[in-house]
């Protein structure tokens, strides 16, 4: 168990910047999510943080050991890979006791921790299997009884669950963020899905184009974006961006966001920004109804209860509390505050 | 209540009649062209059993029955020596092949080290050069060195094949690099990695070349010829006996045959032993996506 610094950490491929300047601190414990869009450079920092991709420039520490030029082997970290990585010819138990065996301990303390994690993961009856033999699922969680096993300093998980499907996914995601709790190892999860991220992560770093948009908890993405980029990837349906002077708030050159859960039908108090819009689609979830609006050539999403009822094609006026409607500068895309 | 049909239908309906009739068809050519590979053979067999007048007529079955022609052979022309021979050098090729091929290939297709694509075009190179046109130097090269009339040389110029060393690089090409960073994650060092993760990954292309290799040494004729052939005849291989039993103006066909029959026997033998593991798919299950 260590805690983990990224220090102004660039890696470069040829002309790509894959990871450009990321500096994170992982507390010890800490299950951090490093989420992004496909190709943000996520899987790179994870691989360079397990020393299977050289870092071009800065440093990175595992707890006070500086490890740019420490082999894989040697980092103490286990790596759960997206497509588990299961050696095909070795059984379960082989797998499990592959990277033991390779510290040399003895015989006795291998099979003591193998059937420890097989009885955590409830593998125990598959031991003997080959990896060909199990399910999807468990061949997921063989994978993590890999990296559990050997009692590391870090996990570093990428995408282990983009294998399973969506009930086994939910179900997994748990399983882990309890084994993660129990175990009080320092994690890092690579995911692209900002559910996964909020859902599992103590706090969460947002990466775009190789550069880290934003470190915090789940509640500071949601409730205090750091710009345009965090706002709107966070959260689902994601929030809604307008010209600011659409709504009559901020000032010149200023965009408004405001998350569709906060919109609310007619006209609030004074506190509130009000507009007319002329709803398009309602789609009916049971227990709320999301209305697609149209303002002027802007569409803008509306969460709200399903009483009333609201009717397509009907202009309708819609308000946000102004402290729920965050400004942007339009031009750095950076937060300025709220409209209140 | 649910409701029963009177009748019970079977619960596989039976394959229709065209299908049978296309399954018979099928199976009567696959007889048949089975029938035009093994007729050769039998009448390799059977004419290994018959006397020399009677081994130049048509008839299948041997009149008189004779097993005087495998007593020749094992006792007269020494085919027991052959044999061990043929065995020592093929195994012993066949080992180093795998272990240096395996080797070399891994070190191609995923060590970084620099001239590596300009070694590996010299080694394809060599594949463009025919065997008649290295027969010279290589014969002159073995006698300054003294390897001539011994196994040795031989062996020398067949520890690694370049078809085997591009045949394994290209192998280990298609192999996932995730097993390999989870091996060196898992604290395995170069050889270890190689050794307990990518070559057992490699077990097909390792078996059939084994059989391949195997096979190619067992029944090579030419270089034993050039290198040991033409002196000391206990240095003989299965090969080069057979070559002995043909004379200018005669050939002894029952012994001739008797002594393909041995030549055969090892390759069916290493093919039967291998096959399974020509069956790939071992590598597939192991990642998943
Ligand atoms: N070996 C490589 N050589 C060249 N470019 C690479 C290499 N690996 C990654 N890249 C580039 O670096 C960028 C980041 O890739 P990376 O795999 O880290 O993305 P990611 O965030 O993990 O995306 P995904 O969610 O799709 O897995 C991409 O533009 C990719 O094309
Ligand atoms: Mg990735």
């Amino acid at each position: 168990m260590a805690p983990i610094t990224f220090e102004h950490v660039t890696k470069r491929f040829d002309e790509t910047t894959a990871v450009d300047d990321l500096t994170i601190d992982v507390a010890d414990g800490e299950l951090l999510v490093l989420v992004g869009p496909s190709g943000c450079g996520k899987t790179t920092a994870l691989r360079m943080l397990a020393g299977l991709e050289e870092i071009t420039e800065g440093r990175i520490l595992i707890g006070d050991r500086v490890v740019n030029n420490v082999s894989p082997g040697a980092r103490d970290v286990a790596m759960v890979f997206q497509s588990y990585a299961l050696y095909p010819h070795m059984s379960v138990y082989d797998n499990l006791a592959f990277g033991l065996r390779n510290k040399k301990l003895p015989k006795q303390e291998i099979d003591r921790r193998v059937r420890e994690t097989a009885q955590i993961l409830g593998l125990e009856e598959l031991l003997k299997r080959k990896p060909k033999q199990l399910s999807g699922g468990q061949r997921q969680r063989v994978a993590l009884g890999r990296a559990i096993v050997r009692e590391p300093a870090a996990f570093l998980m990428d995408e282990p669950l983009s294998n399973l499907d969506a009930a086994l996914r939910v179900q997994t995601r748990a399983e882990i963020l309890k084994l993660q709790k129990r175990l009080g190892t320092t994690t890092i999860y690579v995911t692209h899905d900002q559910i996964e991220a909020m859902t599992m992560g103590d706090r969460i770093a947002v990466m775009s184009k190789g550069v880290l948009q934003q470190i915090g908890t789940p509640e500071e993405l949601y409730t205090h974006p750091a710009n345009v980029f965090v706002a709107t990837f966070i959260g689902s349906p994601s929030m809604n961006v307008v010209p600011a002077a659409l709504l009559g708030v901020g000032g010149a050159g200023q965009l408004a966001g405001f998350r569709p859960e906060h919109v609310r039908l007619g006209a609030d108090s004074g506190s509130a920004a009000a507009y007319d819009a002329t709803v398009e689609v309602v789609e009916y979830l049971g227990d709320e109804q999301l209305a697609h609006l149209r303002l002027g050539e802007i569409e803008v999403v509306a969460k709200l209860p399903v009483e009333p009822r609201l009717e397509a094609g009907r202009q309708q006026r819609f308000s946000v509390p102004l402290r729920k409607v965050i400004l942007f500068d339009e031009s750095t895309s950076r937060t300025v505050g709220t409209a209140a | 209540m649910l409701q029963t049909t009177a009748v019970a239908e079977p619960l596989v309906p039976p394959r229709a009649p065209v299908e049978i009739l296309r399954r018979a068809f099928l199976y009567a050519v696959l007889v048949a062209v089975a029938a035009v590979f093994f007729v050769p053979f039998l009448w390799t067999v059977s004419t290994s059993f018959k006397t020399i007048p009677d081994s130049v007529h048509v008839n299948l079955i041997p009149h008189p029955w004779t097993t005087q022609a495998w007593h020749e052979v094992w006792t007269r022309f020494n085919f027991g020596l052959y044999f061990r021979n043929s065995f020592f050098l093929a195994a012993v090729v066949t080992g180093a092949n795998i272990v240096l091929a395996g080797l070399g290939g891994y070190a191609f297709a995923r060590l970084r080290f620099p001239g590596r694509e300009l070694l590996f075009l010299l080694v394809l190179g060599t594949l463009m050069v025919p065997d008649q046109l290295r027969l010279i130097p290589v014969f002159v090269m073995l006698t300054n060195w003294h390897l001539i009339n011994g196994f040795s040389g031989y062996i020398l110029i067949n520890l690694v094949t370049a078809t085997n060393l591009f045949f394994m690089r290209q192998y280990f090409l298609t192999i996932p690099k995730d097993f390999e960073e989870a091996a060196k994650l898992d604290g395995a060092g170069y050889f270890k990695t190689f050794s307990r993760v990518m070559l057992p990954l490699a077990l097909p292309a390792v078996s059939a070349l084994a059989i391949l290799q195997f096979q190619g040494t067992w029944n090579d004729f030419f270089w034993p010829l050039i290198i040991f052939g033409q002196g000391n005849q206990d240095l003989y291989t299965v090969q080069l006996g057979l070559a002995s039993l043909q004379f200018q103006y005669t050939t002894l066909w029952p012994q001739l045959m008797a002594g393909s029959v041995i030549a055969v026997l090892p390759i069916v033998v290493v093919f039967v032993l291998f096959q399974r593991y020509f069956i790939s798919g071992v590598v597939s299950a192991g990642v998943k996506g």
